[in-house]
């Protein structure tokens, strides 16, 4: 959009189309469409070693949309672009809290990791190792998901999962939805962080 | 010995629920949050969104905008060159 009067000193107006895209798309989330964002924003900040709150980074990745830093590409839902923007605002404050050395391992903690990556990068393997039983924690109690959870984070696929664990496929969609619906849960909950 | 890196398996999962989360219909919305739940955690999204457009009061104004205008945030101002 853009409007000017030549010649007058009057002011002229202009606006990105795609930006305009980005604050429509916005504006016309549903209830559900912000409560699956408010989710995401608070599963992208559980652990973050900062008390970083979700609406902080929530904040930030629409800022980032509707200034045009980060660009929508066509076919991607509104939700997952502003999900990835939030990821990678995550990402960004893992590294700044690693780099300004916030992140401090003791010896006892990184040697039972073991490895050489803990070994060369301790802070690092220690903050994610936490981050991980931060999410573990979302699911204590239900045996299944943990199973889901663990196959998920080695990068197996479905079939793998339900093959490495003796879950039928039935079990595992079950499990998959009860995982869901704590992720909301958790995402509508009260509290900041 | 097998070489744990827990960023990874950490990226891996982050990713994988997110999908999860973003692909989850409106109904395990709904039995996850109820009426009241979704309404309270919306108008709580409406407010960060109203914050970002420069309006912290605009958490019920954010969700009576019609979608077919710009946000004020949007609105550039220059004053026109003259000749």
């Amino acid at each position: 959009m853009e409007r000017f009067t030549e010649g007058s000193r009057r002011l002229i107006v202009t606006v990105d189309n795609t930006t305009v895209d980005v604050a429509r798309a916005i504006h016309a989330l549903s209830a559900a469409d912000l409560v699956r964002l408010r989710a995401l924003a608070r599963l992208w900040t559980r652990g973050l070693p900062d008390a970083l709150a979700w609406s902080d980074v929530l904040h930030e990745a629409i800022a980032r949309a509707l200034g045009g830093a980060r660009r929508w590409p066509p076919g991607v839902p509104i939700v997952a672009f502003l999900s990835g923007i939030m990821r990678s605002i995550c990402e960004d404050q893992w590294r700044r809290a690693r780099r300004e050395g916030r992140l401090i391992a003791r010896e006892e903690d990184v040697a039972e990791f073991g490895g050489e990556d803990a070994a060369s990068d301790p802070e690092r393997t220690l903050a994610a190792a936490q981050a991980l039983a931060a999410v573990n924690d979302l699911f204590a109690g239900d045996a299944a998901a943990l199973k889901v959870i663990a196959g998920l984070a080695d990068g197996l696929s479905p079939p793998e999962i339900c093959r490495l664990y003796g879950l039928s496929e039935r079990e595992y969609d079950t499990t998959r939805r009860r995982m869901r619906r704590a992720l909301l849960r958790r995402g509508l909950a009260g509290s900041e962080k | 010995m097998t070489t744990w890196r827990p960023h990874i398996d950490l990226a891996r999962l982050l990713d994988a629920l997110a999908a999860e989360l973003t692909a989850a219909s409106d109904d395990d919305v709904r039995r996850a949050g109820g009426q009241r739940g979704i309404a309270a955690a919306a108008d709580e999204v409406r407010q960060v969104i109203g914050a970002v457009l420069g309006d912290p009061d605009a958490a019920d104004a954010a969700s009576k905008l019609d979608a077919s205008l710009p946000p004020a945030v949007l609105l550039r101002e220059h004053p026109v060159r003259q000749h």
